[in-house]
């Protein structure tokens, strides 16, 4: 009866496996890679760098400079950076570019399309001139820029399209590569 | 528990496992060799810890593989052969429709060496550089599988340098150095360029017998044995780590030359051996364009190139630093400029128009000014609550005043201190839509400067152009460099608004994309700086501004009021042929020939960079 009671046992299992593979070999974007350890509770992700663009002072020029933050394993990691930029307060020679108050409503990536929605005090309380628009809306790019699914940003507000802080044109999508060379964007 | 139980559920589990190895894997896997993704059908997945890619991707890393046989099943055995011409084989895998190898785990087999970045779920080949063979004349440098290189000859230092393109070096190189030349070698700091020094003891000249992406670099070098009476010795030198990354040698100029591509256009070319950075000063007092090139050097003297048309009387160029040229552009006006580079850096264009407008007088030109903001809009918030649109406006309405004096019909965009569009969306093309509607000649918008700063506040003034326009860019260069010397504060240049965004300032694209019509906007000093902003609220200084700036709006149409300074140097002096005068009708005569002297040296403020527009 026991040696009955295993073989079944034993058949079950190898059932449960063969469909799983049957499964998994159908499947067509595979699950994420390693590491492969069949865990018994939810693994825990650890958490992942990424780089988001502050104002630096280079003598007395004022200029994006990539910094290492952390976002949490469970949170998407452009989604993460982003809210890293936007939340980390000012400190030394590092400035937040980001307008006061500002929350981040969405990021929707599609098709290397990446929608940013700002809470309306990315406008509101913006206050500054052409290179305080520059450096806000460079630093986002070039945060972004980093992941390679996201080419191009399109910037809404509460929603609905946002053109302008009141001296660019950011109107439609804009390449992650646009930033000037003067404020430090890539080459 | 009895034991055949044991040995069922270990056996089962054992299957668990297998099942479950196999189903890791990703999409969106990115395999790169020396730095350049390798575009795949199919991406790369990982299997059993190994990153697994279809066929055609041995062939980025020079490999061939047997394709008769390659019918699409599972674990079948593929035959590779290397790029060193060395067989092997691997079990290949079917995932989805494609045949694909294990690329990670064979790299060794295909000379590669392999880095896996899990962040970015990146693996990255590179080659391995494997011998450099010198003999006084023939150099050959090996590498695993073929790259991409150059092969500079620095003639300032004696060096003959190949850059090798994702490559690693080793520490068992082998190099075979049949003569007493320092044979040096060294990684690039961005870790991907491998590079190769020779010394040399004298000029040599190189010819590189290979082609462009090969595992086999082969360079002539001729001129080496006749100055040394090669060979001397046989000891090889060892490889010496660079310490620091060699400075690369300074671009070429080897030849300028110019072509007129219509009465108010002039292009000068400049043949280089590679991009050059640079800074230009646009200076009156003669007109001249001078363009400061760094890191470059001239082959060979190059003599004053006479030109004599409407826009330049002539061309000069010389060495002066070792690492520096300066190119003058002498000019018989004000004119727009536009510099421009190609990709692979052999040629330079330095193009000069005449403005829209050139040539014509100030009196009875329609000018639109643009105060910048308005409204619920106060633009920066400058020092003790001053807002940057309420000096805006006093400083459009001065500039309006003083050019209605010297007969310019001007329109303001706006005139009190409202929003032109309340939701801000339709704000800056209502500006320009307005400048459009008066058939303005020239738009020119007043902001006040503000940003992040770290000591002290900045100052100084920023006119911005948009993009490449060369109108825009006369008329910005114009304003600012008066404005820059009545007030006396920092010159912090007059630039492309290319420089902050690359779609520029929104203002300035529509007014100049939408209507052609020439158009800058000058930043009249930083609002959050107490001096900046107390000459911006001060009447008298506004006026020093305003006045400075019509003497700019002036030099634009009517060019400069002083006389151009003579022509060439006395012995190569030509009577200018008679030329059908346009619209250029100096106000001035022409020097006489005792006012010949020498242009002055350069007392109009630093040069300014062009960069990389």
């Amino acid at each position: 009866m026991k040696k009955i009671r295993s073989v079944a046992i034993a058949i079950v299992i190898l059932a449960c496996a063969g469909l799983g593979t049957y499964l998994v070999i159908n499947k067509q974007s595979p699950p994420p890679p390693p590491p492969p350890k069949p865990a018994a509770h939810e693994p825990i992700k650890p958490p992942v760098k990424v780089k988001i663009y502050r104002i630096a002072f280079d003598d007395d020029h004022a200029g994006l400079r990539a910094v290492e933050a952390e976002v949490p394993g469970e949170e998407v990691p452009a989604e993460g950076a982003l809210r890293c930029l936007i939340e980390q307060g000012d400190e030394g020679n590092l400035v937040n570019p980001i307008p006061k108050g500002t929350r981040l409503l969405s990021l929707e990536v599609k098709d290397g399309l990446a929608t940013v929605d700002l809470s309306k005090e990315f406008s509101d309380n913006f206050a500054g001139g052409s290179e305080d628009e520059a450096l806000c809306i460079g630093a986002i790019l070039r945060t972004l820029g980093q992941f390679p699914k996201i080419k191009k940003v399109q910037f809404k507000l509460e929603g609905e399209p946002l053109e302008t802080l009141g001296h660019l044109d950011f109107s439609g999508p804009q390449d992650v590569n646009w930033v000037g060379t003067g404020i430090g964007g890539g080459n | 528990m009895p034991r055949e139980k044991v040995l069922q559920y270990r056996f089962a589990f054992i299957l668990l496992l297998v099942t479950i190895s196999a189903a890791w894997s990703a999409d969106n896997i990115t395999l790169t060799v020396g730095g350049e993704s390798v575009y795949l059908h199919a991406s790369p997945v990982i299997i059993d810890k190994t990153v697994y890619a279809p066929l055609p991707a041995l062939n980025a890393l020079g490999a061939r593989y047997d394709t008769d046989k390659t019918r699409k099943k599972d674990d079948q055995e593929i035959r590779i052969t290397n790029a060193a011409g060395r067989e092997f084989s691997c079990k290949s895998r079917l995932v989805g429709n494609d045949l694909m190898i294990p690329i990670q785990r064979i790299a060794p087999d295909l000379g590669a060496v392999g880095d896996w970045d899990d962040r970015k779920q990146t693996l990255s080949f590179r080659a391995r550089v494997e011998t450099i063979e010198f003999d006084g004349s023939d150099l050959k440098v090996t590498t695993s599988y073929p790259v991409t290189y150059d092969v500079i000859w620095w003639a300032q230092a004696k060096k003959l340098i190949i850059d090798l393109k994702g490559v690693i070096i080793p520490n068992d190189l082998s190099i075979e150095n049949q003569t007493n030349v320092p044979i040096r070698t060294g990684m690039q700091t961005d870790d991907l360029t491998g590079r190769v020094v020779l010394d040399m003891p004298c000029d040599v000249k190189k010819s590189v017998k290979s082609s462009s992406k090969t595992a086999t670099i082969y360079v002539v070098v001729s001129g080496l044995q006749a100055a040394t009476g090669l060979p001397e010795s046989t000891v090889p030198s060892q490889p010496i780590p660079e310490e620091q990354p060699t400075a690369p040698p300074p671009a070429e100029i080897t030849s300028i030359d110019y072509k007129e591509q219509s009465a108010r256009r002039l292009d000068v070319f400049l043949t280089t051996s590679g991009r050059v950075e640079y800074l230009t000063s646009l200076l009156r007092d003669p007109d001249r364009l001078i363009v400061d090139l760094l890191d470059s050097a001239l082959t060979k003297e190059i003599p004053d190139i006479p030109v004599s048309n409407d826009i330049v009387q002539w061309i000069e160029a010389e060495q002066t630093g070792e690492r520096q040229v300066k190119l003058t552009v002498n000019l018989k006006r004000v004119v727009g400029f536009d510099i421009t580079q190609s990709k692979v850096g052999d040629k330079m264009t330095i193009s000069l128009a005449l403005p829209k407008g050139a040539g014509g007088k100030l009196a009875g030109k329609t000018v639109v000014i643009d105060p910048g903001h308005g409204g619920k809009d106060g633009g920066a918030p400058g020092w003790g609550g001053c807002q940057e649109k309420d000096t805006n406006l006093a400083l459009a309405l001065s500039l309006k005043k003083a050019l209605v004096d010297a007969g310019v019909v001007v329109l303001l965009t706006r005139k009190t201190d409202v929003r032109l569009d309340e939701n801000r969306k339709f704000d800056l093309q209502k500006r320009a839509d307005f400048a459009a509607r008066h058939s303005a000649d020239l738009f020119i918008s007043i902001h006040g400067n503000s940003r992040p700063y770290k000591d002290k506040p900045p100052s100084g003034i920023m006119t911005f152009y948009h993009g490449k326009d060369m109108s825009g860019n006369a008329l910005a260069n114009c304003i600012h460099r008066e404005a820059v010397d009545a007030w006396g504060v920092p010159d912090l240049l007059c630039r492309s608004d290319f420089f902050l965004f690359r779609t520029g300032l929104g203002v300035l694209r529509r007014a100049c994309e939408n209507y052609g019509i020439p158009a800058a906007l000058i930043e009249l000093g930083y609002v959050i700086n107490t001096d900046d902003l107390a000459k911006r609220k001060d009447p008298a200084w506004v006026k020093k501004a305003t006045d400075a700036m019509v003497r700019g709006v002036r030099a634009y149409f009517e060019g400069n009021p002083k006389p151009p300074k003579r022509i060439m140097p006395p012995e190569e002096v030509e009577e200018p042929k008679p030329q059908p005068q346009p619209e250029i009708k100096p106000e001035v005569q022409p020097p006489s020939r005792s006012e010949v002297k020498p242009p002055p040296p350069d007392s109009s403020g630093p040069p300014r960079p062009g960069g990389r527009q």
